[in-house]
């Protein structure tokens, strides 16, 4: 919510150079922006791509595994060849 | 209009956006020129030091964490700052409980009731802020823009991110709706 009132003098109230100058600090600055960024990193699977990517990579090992193990099974189950 | 309108661009400005793309450290000669237009065009809107300062460094840090998306298309980068602190601006307004008060020159509210070829008399100014205040943030922004802080239609696109001609277009329809609603309420 805002308010309008009019200033009827003829000087502007603004803050002073010395104050803006007190505020800004680059240094200052980049500590927040590093915090941001630290904040900022998401998790990977967070990323919709790396989502898919890491989705996929386990859907791969999971036929891989089932395959080998039935072929493991298929190994195990197969009659013994007799000489006579 | 002091110090917040869109100022000169910096020598060799799109070569020092390259270089804080590559090095955010390099977004310090940016920073030191452009904060006190910045903090003075904020600092008008919220009349509040320390929300000021806070506000500025929020516009600085998303300026700097989204600078790989900026692209150079002519504008100063100050027009890009601009328009993130007029996001920021009206986002601590939806946030805040408070009423703000935003002190105007009187210069600027005459200037402005000219445009809409109003009497210029104390009782119908304070109508006329009292409408303005009453007005949807996004209609108020462009007559600030305009009356407040003195820019241009080009310098009012480039803050939005329209053209000229458009920027033209809604601030005279800004007008329409306060002329309307000044005369609704001054019956």
């Amino acid at each position: 919510m805002k308010k309008y009132k009019i200033n009827r003098t003829d000087k502007e109230n603004l803050p002073s150079d010395e104050t803006i100058e007190k505020f800004k600090s680059f240094s200052k600055f980049q500590v927040s922006y590093d915090e941001a960024l630290k904040r900022n990193k998401k998790p990977l699977y967070k990323n919709p791509k790396m989502f898919l990517f890491l989705v996929i990579i386990a859907l791969a090992a999971y036929f891989i595994a089932t395959e080998f193990g039935k072929e493991s099974a298929n190994e195990e189950e197969a009659p013994v060849e007799t000489t006579e | 209009m002091e110090g917040s309108r869109p100022g000169k661009r910096l020598p060799n400005e799109p070569r020092l956006i390259e270089q804080a793309k590559a090095n955010p450290a390099r977004f310090a000669p940016l920073y030191e020129h452009y904060y006190k237009q910045i903090f003075i065009f904020i600092f008008k809107k919220v009349r509040d030091e320390f929300t000021s300062e806070d506000i500025t460094s929020k516009v600085f840090l998303k300026a700097l964490i989204n600078i790989k998306k900026y692209q150079e298309r002519g504008f100063p980068f100050s027009s890009w700052l601009y328009r993130i602190a007029s996001n920021e601006v009206n986002m601590y307004y939806r946030q805040s409980n408070r009423v703000t008060e935003v002190e105007i020159m009187e210069t600027d509210v005459i200037t402005l009731m000219k445009e809409m070829k109003e009497g210029v008399e104390v009782d119908r100014q304070q109508l006329v802020i009292k409408c303005l205040g009453e007005l949807p943030l996004q209609v108020s922004q462009l007559i600030e823009l305009r009356f407040f802080d003195g820019m241009s239609f080009k310098e009012m696109g480039e803050t939005l991110g329209i053209s000229h001609g458009n920027a033209k277009i809604r601030l005279y329809r800004a007008l329409d709706k306060l002329k309307k609603q000044v005369g609704e309420q001054g019956k």
